[in-house]
């Protein structure tokens, strides 16, 4: 082979290397879900909202390597098998990556104060020290230093939201606590509301300061706006319940063993219910997003409010592709 | 006179992503103008149609970036934008392959009813993401409908949009896609 051949086929072979290093992160994970999880594959059929695959941030692995190495500096865990950053790097696709980053860095928060709540030694007051800020728990450091970046830009409206916000998860932790310790579960009435509590209702909160925009107070507060965030936060809770089901062994705070229970159904008769209320829930919040105030704003205002609405239409097909490759409830 | 006419089309179209009177455009804000579109109609960016339109809008940045010879995360000012858009959709050949799925992925969002038809509530609703009022987008319905049905079709919808943006014929109807200039 002359050396011009030569120089070419190399070049071919580094173009052809470096196309598969820039694509890889794109590609879909290996499905390493939970098998629960696969029972949620009919909604791509069923639901138009959930058809279209998430597209994945281009800097998936910045976003990844900027969150192992927040969880080294505050002591949590950023476990690659679990991959927060691949969730917030669907959900934050269209934005910089520093909007994906500080997400999936409250993800990893959220998550290590989720698995805290259920098998910590004294799990409430791990809460109790969050709230206070008077503990030394990794949890508090690191919350601390996410809440010293993420409030900064924001108005103390936004700021009181987030702390009755987080209130609110308290308050929904401790009813559990007490429904476990007297051996009650809710029922399906009672449950949507507990479980907007129990899954972080400020996670909807944080979009904002991601995409560096405040939601005007009186939009947040419209029917249409809180229609919008509690279907998107019953789609994503319910779709969470079917695929942790077989880890939680049992507890009774989740849908399918709530439906179970109270309609007398089997295990696949309970899904396909909770399957149903999912789909609901899912037009539901199309019809809040069409019904949003958005003509009664300055367009650029309008602009804002809609890119945090569009990060909630899109936030039940980003949760699902995540529970079907996440380790997490595997 | 032909290219005057283009490019005041041009600068609204321009106003019509510099929502915020910034006298740039950047990546963001062009996907802002398409998620407020999104979000009239109540669709999410992981619907088939709302998805196309992300990819589409992205596409169009990424190709009026190119056109420039610059990164896609640099502003880009009214007169570069003119430059840019011209250069890749008017004058180049990247019209068919990027700017018409992305306007056919918009004119999709008007056919609720999946019949290939929108009404002047559909025609209304996505002007209004594009700041144009009542009164100017009823105009520009009645102008458009050029069979008085009352009705457009996605087509017709499709082939304004490729008038608006690249034509310099003065008569086209599709000069009148966001009312009268």
């Amino acid at each position: 082979m002359n050396t011009a051949v030569s120089t070419t086929v190399m070049a071919s072979v580094r173009s052809a290397l470096r196309s598969v290093l820039h694509w890889k992160p794109l590609l879909p994970l290996p499905r390493r879900g939970s098998r629960a999880a696969t029972a949620l594959l009919p909604l791509i059929e069923r639901v138009p909202a959930m058809a279209a695959p998430c597209r994945m941030h281009p800097a998936v692995y910045a976003i990844e390597a900027a969150v192992i190495d927040w969880a080294r500096r505050t002591g949590l865990r950023a476990d690659p098998g679990v991959g927060f950053h691949r969730m917030a790097g669907r959900a934050f696709a269209g934005f910089d990556a520093a909007a994906a980053a500080l997400f999936a860095q409250w993800l990893t928060w959220l998550f290590h104060l989720d698995d805290e709540l259920d098998e910590g030694p004294c799990p409430l007051e791990v809460f109790q020290g969050v709230l206070e800020g008077a503990g030394e728990h990794p949890l508090e450091a690191a919350f601390a230093d996410l809440w010293r970046v993420t409030s900064a830009r924001m108005s103390d409206h936004w700021r009181r939201r987030f702390a009755v916000n987080l209130q609110r998860q308290h308050h929904a932790c401790h009813t559990e606590a007490d429904n476990r310790a007297a051996g009650e579960t809710p029922t399906l009435a009672d449950y949507p509301m507990l479980r907007r509590g129990t899954v972080g209702p400020y996670l909807y909160d944080l979009v904002e300061p991601c995409l560096r925009v405040e939601v005007p107070a009186w939009v947040h507060r419209s029917e249409p706006w809180q229609e919008l965030v509690n279907s998107c936060s019953d789609i994503t809770a319910w779709c969470n319940d079917v695929a942790s089901r077989p880890k939680e062994r049992g507890d009774g705070h989740n849908l399918v063993v709530i439906a179970m229970r109270e309609l007398g159904l089997g295990e696949r008769d309970a899904i396909g219910w909770v399957l149903d209320r999912i789909t609901e829930r899912c037009r539901d919040m199309g019809r809040a997003a069409r019904r949003l105030p958005l003509d009664d704003l300055p367009p650029g205002t309008a602009r804002d409010v809609s890119k945090v609405a569009c990060a909630y239409l899109a936030a039940p097909r980003a949760h699902l592709d995540w529970l079907l490759e996440s380790s997490r409830y595997a | 006179m032909a290219i005057d006419l283009l490019n005041q089309k041009l600068d609204r179209a321009f106003d019509h992503i510099d929502a915020a009177g910034r006298g740039v455009v950047d990546r963001e804000d062009l996907l802002g103008l398409g998620a407020r579109i999104l979000i009239g109609f109540g669709e999410s960016p992981t619907s088939v149609t709302g998805s196309a339109l992300v990819d589409g809008f992205d596409r169009i940045w990424a190709e009026l970036s190119a056109a420039l010879g610059r990164d896609e995360d640099v502003d880009v000012s009214r007169e570069d934008f003119r430059l840019g858009m011209i250069a890749a959709f008017v004058k180049g050949d990247r019209y068919e392959p990027v700017f018409h799925p992305a306007a056919v992925a918009v004119a999709n969002l008007c056919d609720r009813g999946a019949d290939g038809f929108a009404g002047p509530q559909e025609f209304r609703t996505l002007l209004a993401a594009f700041g144009t009022g009542y009164d100017a987008a009823t105009a520009a319905f009645d102008r458009l409908d050029t069979t008085g049905r009352g009705v457009l079709t996605v087509d017709e919808l499709v082939r304004a949009a490729r008038d608006y943006y690249t034509g310099e014929d003065p008569e086209a109807p599709g000069n009148w896609l966001f009312g009268p200039l």
